[in-house]
Order: structure tokens, then C-alpha cells, then sequence
């Protein structure tokens, strides 16, 4: 993976020190840093070092007073000064927009605009038509107007380091003067980790499932001690902040985090708490599952991992007791297990300052992950109700919309190779760029699998991608959610890239499966297609003689 | 080999990633292949943040030895120690 950094000062030792930090977990990363305020050439020339690597990931980094220097310290008509800054921003936005025109498959970053010293007019500021910090607030505004017309332009807001860390620790003014570059070594590692942050963020490398206690964490105090009249929740005082902790909460199941409930208490007397504590935001239908009981809470956590069918990895463990934190880390070392601060009040800004929920964009399919969960537990409870497993599919409706990946759609792609591993025949880990420059390849085809049933409309849930020879189609990838698995729908993707395949002359169709730890859901796919194995793991099918499988139960709509 | 002598050639081991037995004391910036510029503002952060000092602007391009460097750190030090006291 390549990552461009591109500005208007020495960004070196950012871009060392973001290096070291990245190799770790991402051994095979390359960086970049354009020359020293090379960034408009950069831009403007066709070129340039920056347009023949298209880089997945370019960091845009403009410090406003190299960018502004001699208008702040210019001498001509005061009142012109503003306009002239503003003018300044604007031609720099202006090659924002070349640069994602001409890169339209990277992701391009934009640290917003500030100024590194304090306000430079004392108590002027704000007060003169020539205030500096206007200037500032209103290219940043500018800045974020043009970033969400741009589908591959976000903005860092390295702003905000200024407000954590204060300017005398993030700034070093010698390193302004010597070496062009504003940064402390604090300033360096800070900026540092808010950029893996936010490539974290664009990579959805993100927590899951958020599992909560009740007593203490939820609410103050014991339900089956207090009752539920006094148990601290409210909208003022220390009820407020326990309150103000569920609504933080509350804004993260709306993204699409699972919650689950592991507690110890009396099931009915929680439950009561739960469904009609006047000032309770999450209630138990907000909750995936539950586990209010007296057990142990590890195995709890094992019986939540198994019906929701995500990985260890994919937790986050939150309860005020560091008795039971130390049995989950101890017992899972993969599920995250955060201390919870020990006075509520800082409960809320606890959830806020979490950095393992951060999203850069909200997909459909986000929204609506909670509600598509619920739906999955009602087909689950259908399936055991139904004794043949044909009536079953029929009684689901199934909707498949198969068709060519769009642009629209490329995002999701790319992230369904990078996260699904349960069915996915290869586990090849595509990017963005990787998947847009599929699409546009002549000898590639990205199929897109979407299936609706009488439940509701699970999203993209396939993906395939194929490389077309003269005579032969070779499946590169086949990648089927979690969500889906068990309802014949990998069937409705194959037999469409079959039906593909054979209408543009082709007699072969082979593919490959390979084994990983976690895949072996669909080990036996291939065989049970009637494709025939011709060496270890390689399977093929002659389309001239293929019985395609019939699965009636689904209706087909293609797409294109 | 004191103290400080050792601390500072374990800056420089690493900072620039060449092992402690392959540096001399004797050893000038013409000696060290990736001390440029950049790998000067890496050298004076990281004495500054290990010794917990502060050299001045002017100071920082006069550290071109490894001797110099001990020379300056020594100083620093000693004039944060008496400060106090």
C-alpha cells in the first residue's frame, strides 16, 4: 500500500515516525513525502511522481502560515487583507478538486486549516476586520463544504490536537525556523496516530459488538438491591451522567454497533428496569442479545460470540468491575477490555474518547446492521420451526439482484474482501483502488450479489470477482456474508457468473479455494457445485456439459 | 566509558540503526552515512526528550561529533542540576 504525503512544509519526520508505527501492522506499506512545498506542482503536473504511483492514501497537509506569510505581514490597505486571505484558500481548493478529479480511485486527507501560534493580534482578534482566526474559521468552512462534494476527500481534523495536547507541547518554534516544520517530537507522534486513526477508520478496522453491565456501568447503583426507583438515572445530577453514557451509546448502536447485554442479576428485575425505567434510552430491543444471569460472565461471553457469530476480536467489554475485566482479558485476550473510569461523571466522555468505534462514512448497510441482525434471529427462529429445508428457503422470498459492481458499490466491495473470512474461497484483500481498477479492467468482471427477503433487504451480501481468458473463466474471488450463509444464495451468484460466462463463449470456468483457519464454511462449495478437482485445491467445471443447480425458492432479478 | 557516554551512543545506535560495538567515540558526522539534515533533528529530539534538555536553535547545527554531543549534553545537564540547587 502506497501512502503520498504531500504539503507545504518538511513533513519527513511525520512521515517516518507514521512509518514505524505502521509497519508493524502493515508490513507492506510504502510512504512518500513530496519535496518541500512541492505540492502544487505536484498537483498540477500530469507528470508528476504523485500521479504515476497513484497512491491509495494521500495525507494533503498545509500550514497556514507558510500558505499566508506575506499577506499577514503586508503593509497595503488593511481592510483588503481578509479578502485576500480567503482568495489564497480558495486557490488551494481549487487544486483540491484537481487532485481528487485526477485520482479519483485514492483517498485523498486534508488536515483543516489552523494556525500554530496564538492568536497573533491579541486582544485585537475578532475585534478588527483583519482577525487572523476568521480567516481561519472560514477556510475550514470552505474546506468542509468541498470535501462532501468530493467522494474521496476527508478532512483530519488535526485541529483538535491544539485543543487536547495545547500549542507549547505540540508546536516546537525552532523546528519552524531550522527546519521548516512547525511539529514537536510530541507534536510529531500525536499527529502521527490522529493519520492511523483515520486510515483505520477508511480501512473499517473497527470494533463490532459493544458488551455492556448493568449495575454501576448502565445505571448507579444495584437493581436487585435499590429497586428500580433508586437506582441513579435522571436527567440531573449524577443520574444524568449514567443518562448522558446511554446516549453516547445509543449514538453508536444507531451506526450500526451491536450491543449486548452480559450481567449478573436476576433476569425479570433487570428486564423491568430496562423496559420502563422512565429515563432508560437502551431497551432491551435495542440490545442483539442478552445474557442476564448468574453465571459466569466468560462463558457468557462465549454463548454471545457463538450466536452472533462474530470473532473474539470483534468485542469490546465494558463493566466497572475489575474483577470480571480481568477474567474476560484473561480468558480472551482478543476482546478489547477498556478500563471504565471510576466516577461516572467521566463515563460519557469515556465512550466518546473510545478510538475502536470511528467511522469516516455511515453506509446504508451501517444503518441498518442492528435491525438486519433482528431479522437473521427471526429467519433463525422460522428454520426451526420448519421442518424441511426447502419449504424453509420458499418461505423466505428471496429476492437476488445480481449485477456489475458500481461506483456506488465499490466501497462495500472492498470492504467485504478485507473483512469477510468465514465464506470466502480465497481471502484475497482487495483496497478501493484495487476494486475500482477491476471494474475497469476489460478482462475482469466484479459481480455484486443483494438479497431481499420477506424480512427485509440484507444489502450487499456477495461479491465475486472473475478474470475473463479467451476460453476460460477464472473465479479470482467469491465471497459470500456471514449474514447469508445457509440459504443457497452463493448458488444464485455462481449460477449467474455461469450464465455470464457461457453467453460470452467461454467452455471452462475453474477456480480455487483457499484454506485459511477460518474458512471452512465453504470448503466443500465447489464440489457440491459439481465442479472437478484437477490438482490439490483447483477445481473446474466444463461449461459445455454443466448441470447447473436449480434453486427455485430464489427469484433472480439481474441487474444489467 | 562513563555513564553519559554510553547513554548517548545508545541515542545514536538508535537513531541512525547501527549497533553500539560499530560506533567510536571518535566518530563525526563524515562517519555516519544517514546523519543528513533530517537525521540531525531526529538525533536533537531524541537527546532532548532522553536527557530531558533543550538546546538552543543556534545549538542544535553545532552538534556534528559524537563528542560534541557528549560536550553539550554534559553542559545542559550540569546547568539544570545547578539551577536546582
Amino acid at each position: 500500500m502506497n501512502i503520498y504525503f504531500l504539503g507545504n512544509y518538511t513533513q519527513e519526520l511525520i512521515a517516518k515516525e507514521f512509518e514505524v508505527i505502521t509497519k508493524k501492522e502493515t508490513p507492506d506499506i510504502n510512504v512518500f513525502v513530496s519535496g518541500y512545498n512541492q505540492y502544487k506542482q505536484e498537483i498540477i503536473n500530469k507528470e508528476s511522481l504523485l500521479y504515476s504511483l497513484k497512491p491509495e492514501i494521500i495525507i494533503l497537509s498545509l500550514d497556514l502560515f507558510t500558505l499566508l506569510d506575506d499577506l499577514i505581514y503586508t503593509e497595503s490597505k488593511m481592510d483588503s487583507r481578509i479578502d485576500r486571505i480567503i482568495d489564497r484558500i480558495e486557490e488551494n481548493i481549487k487544486l483540491f478538486i484537481i487532485l481528487s478529479d485526477n485520482l479519483s480511485g485514492s483517498q485523498i486527507f486534508i488536515d483543516n486549516f489552523f494556525f500554530f501560534r496564538p492568536a497573533t493580534m491579541a486582544t485585537l482578534e475578532y475585534n478588527s476586520s483583519n482577525s487572523y482566526l476568521e480567516a481561519e474559521e472560514i477556510s475550514n468552512l470552505k474546506l468542509t463544504e468541498l470535501a462532501r462534494k468530493l467522494h474521496n476527500v476527508k478532512i483530519i481534523d488535526t485541529k483538535s490536537l491544539i485543543k487536547q495536547f495545547g500549542i507549547n507541547n505540540l508546536f516546537d518554534e525552532r523546528m519552524h525556523y531550522i527546519a521548516k516544520s512547525h511539529w514537536s517530537l510530541n507534536g510529531i507522534k500525536q499527529l502521527s496516530k490522529l493519520y492511523i486513526r483515520y486510515i483505520n477508520a477508511y480501512k473499517g478496522k473497527r470494533k463490532k459488538c459493544l458488551i455492556l453491565d448493568l449495575d454501576n456501568t448502565l445505571w448507579g447503583g444495584i437493581i436487585g438491591e435499590d429497586g428500580i426507583e433508586n437506582i441513579q438515572l435522571s436527567n440531573d445530577g449524577i443520574g444524568k451522567a449514567f443518562y448522558d453514557f446511554q446516549r453516547e451509546i445509543y449514538k453508536l448502536y444507531k451506526r450500526g454497533i451491536l450491543l449486548v447485554l452480559n450481567s449478573k442479576n436476576s433476569k425479570d428485575i433487570a428486564l423491568n428496569a430496562i423496559d420502563n425505567h422512565p429515563y432508560m434510552i437502551l431497551r432491551s430491543k435495542h440490545f442483539i442479545c442478552s445474557k442476564i444471569n448468574w453465571n459466569n460472565k466468560a462463558q457468557n461471553l462465549e454463548e454471545i460470540a457463538q450466536e452472533i457469530n462474530i470473532g473474539m476480536d470483534s468485542f469490546v467489554f465494558l463493566d466497572d468491575s475489575p474483577f470480571e475485566r480481568e477474567l474476560i482479558s484473561t480468558r480472551f485476550p482478543e476482546v478489547y477490555v477498556p478500563e471504565l473510569p471510576e466516577d461516572p461523571s467521566e463515563y460519557p466522555n469515556f465512550i466518546r474518547k473510545l478510538e475502536v468505534f470511528d467511522f469516516l462514512d455511515i453506509t446504508k448497510d451501517d444503518l441498518h446492521r442492528n435491525e438486519m441482525y433482528i431479522e437473521n434471529k427471526k429467519r433463525e427462529y422460522l428454520k426451526t420451526s420448519i421442518n424441511n429445508i426447502e419449504d424453509f428457503y420458499y418461505s423466505l422470498k428471496m429476492i437476488a439482484s445480481i449485477g456489475r459492481v458500481t461506483d456506488f458499490d465499490i466501497p462495500r466491495i472492498s470492504q467485504m474482501t478485507q473483512k469477510t473470512n468465514q465464506f470466502n474461497l480465497t481471502t484475497k484483500r482487495y483496497t478501493m483502488t484495487e476494486i475500482k481498477n477491476f471494474q475497469i479492467a476489460e478482462n475482469y468482471d466484479v459481480y455484486v450479489l443483494n438479497l431481499t427477503d420477506k424480512f427485509g433487504d440484507n444489502g450487499i451480501v456477495g461479491t465475486a470477482i472473475v478474470k475473463k481468458e479467451s476460453k476460460k473463466t477464472v473465479i479470482d474471488s467469491f465471497i459470500l456474508s456471514c449474514r447469508v450463509i445457509g440459504r443457497t444464495a452463493e448458488t444464485a451468484l455462481l449460477n449467474y457468473i455461469i450464465r455470464e460466462a457461457i453467453k460470452s463463449g467461454k467452455r471452462k470456468i475453474s477456480g480455487e479455494f483457499i484454506e485459511t483457519k477460518k474458512n471452512s464454511p465453504c470448503n466443500n462449495f465447489y464440489k457440491s457445485h459439481n465442479f472437478k478437482q484437477i490438482r490439490k485445491n483447483y477445481w473446474v467445471a466444463n461449461l459445455e456439459t454443466y448441470k447447473v443447480k436449480d434453486i427455485p425458492w430464489i427469484k433472480i432479478n439481474g441487474t444489467n | 566509558m562513563n555513564e553519559l557516554e554510553q547513554k548517548v551512543l545508545t541515542v545514536f545506535s538508535k537513531v541512525f540503526n547501527i549497533s553500539v560495538e560499530n560506533l567510536s567515540l571518535t566518530f563525526t558526522k563524515d562517519d555516519i552515512d544517514s546523519w543528513d539534515s533530517l537525521g540531525q533533528l531526529q538525533l536533537i529530539m531524541s537527546f532532548e526528550s532522553e536527557f530531558d534538555i533543550k538546546f538552543k536553535t543556534q545549538e542544535i547545527n553545532q552538534i556534528t561529533s559524537i563528542q560534541k554531543s557528549i560536550d553539550y549534553i554534559k553542559h545542559l545537564t550540569d546547568v539544570s542540576s545547578n539551577n536546582v540547587n
